[in-house]
């Protein structure tokens, strides 16, 4: 078997098993839709309103969704040494590694699906360019995955993980959500250079972190 | 060693086809362990013993060149203890490594087994 079919081999289970038990994309759904009802209230209509404000608030509850969903997956595997016994298997840890971000990638996509929705609905926002957004979406939940799993790895054995996770992400992350928050503000307001130029720099983010977890992760869950 | 939310089938499937090995033996496994009809629930679902089996079972459902185990016939029923002294007896006549840790001393009488004493962290008997 190759080293990609064990990937989709575990993504798949993941999604099984989350499809069972929802908890992880449920909980990150309800997050990022309480978050966009809240939005408007809290800056007002007139600022929420506004492609920036309404882009970052989009992505930082999506950072911290992906986290929530990320933690759940791996508490799931901790639960009767699941995770043990698809380490040991050859090929386990980087198959490990590349299944949880594919699959993390697909649930955040759900997730930023029902985000984006309610925002754009809810807050009456102007999409000039949603082909463009759409790619700076895909990127940009490429770019979280392998960060937030990485991250989660990292902080597996630690009792206070669920308090650590988030410290040890952000500023990793903090990047990224630049990235892609101005990305999405330039697609919802027109700037179609801008919102692709963004695009390219998240994909750049994806690839190295994806390389940077394929390095570090094996040995990490040693 | 299963995970949560899939069901038993699923998890040996899983780890059969994940060696690479067709998953046509996980049916006979679940079947040979006694988990024929519980084998498409999730395995939350499962009493402990039955998730214990369920383990177990990947014994036959996989061909796994070397097997660790420690103290696996511990909180075992009488039923559930000759299948795995049996399983394991099949693991190692064909061909497969099988190193057990266990306090008992006759689960594997028969087995053609090497039986090796360790007590206060020294070599008794080999």
């Amino acid at each position: 078997m190759t080293a990609f079919a064990r990937i989709g081999l575990v993504a798949s289970r993941e999604l099984s098993a989350e499809r069972r038990q929802p908890d992880g994309v449920v909980a990150a759904v309800t997050f990022i839709a309480v978050l966009v009802l809240l939005e408007s209230l809290v800056v007002g209509p007139a600022n929420a309103r506004e492609a920036t404000v309404a882009a970052a608030l989009f992505w930082i509850g999506l950072a911290f969704a992906a986290m929530v969903v990320t933690m759940r997956s791996f508490d799931r595997e901790l639960e009767d040494d699941a995770l043990d016994a698809l380490v040991v298997l050859p090929g386990g840890r980087d198959a490990l590694f590349g299944g949880k971000v594919l699959a993390l990638a697909t649930m955040l996509a759900l997730v930023a699906l029902v985000g984006g929705l309610l925002s754009l609905v809810l807050l009456d926002l102007a999409l000039d360019l949603p082909i463009h957004l759409l790619l700076v979406v895909v990127v940009g939940v490429l770019a979280l995955a392998p960060v937030v799993v990485s991250d989660v790895v990292l902080a597996l054995r630690l009792r206070a993980r669920a308090a650590l996770v988030p410290i040890l992400a952000l500023p990793v992350l903090v990047p990224q959500l630049v990235a892609a928050t101005q990305g999405a503000a330039a697609a919802l307001t027109g700037d179609a250079t801008a919102a692709l130029a963004w695009a390219g720099l998240l994909a750049s983010f994806a690839v190295v972190y994806t390389v940077i977890g394929l390095t570090l992760v094996p040995v990490a869950i040693e | 060693m299963l995970l949560r939310g899939l069901t038993a089938r699923e998890n040996l499937t899983f780890f059969a086809r994940f060696r690479g090995g067709a998953s046509d033996a996980v049916a006979g496994a679940l079947a040979d362990w006694g988990l024929a009809d519980r084998a498409d629930r999730p395995v939350e679902t499962l009493s402990a013993g039955e998730r214990r089996r369920a383990s177990l079972a990947r014994l036959d459902a996989e061909a796994m060149p070397l097997v660790l185990l420690d103290e696996p016939f511990a909180d075992l029923d009488e039923d559930a203890t000759t299948r795995l002294a049996a399983a394991i007896g099949r693991a190692s006549e064909d061909g497969r490594a099988v190193l057990v840790a266990t306090h008992g001393h006759h689960e594997l009488d028969g087995k053609g087994a090497r039986r090796v004493a360790i007590a206060v962290g020294g070599l008794v008997t080999a």
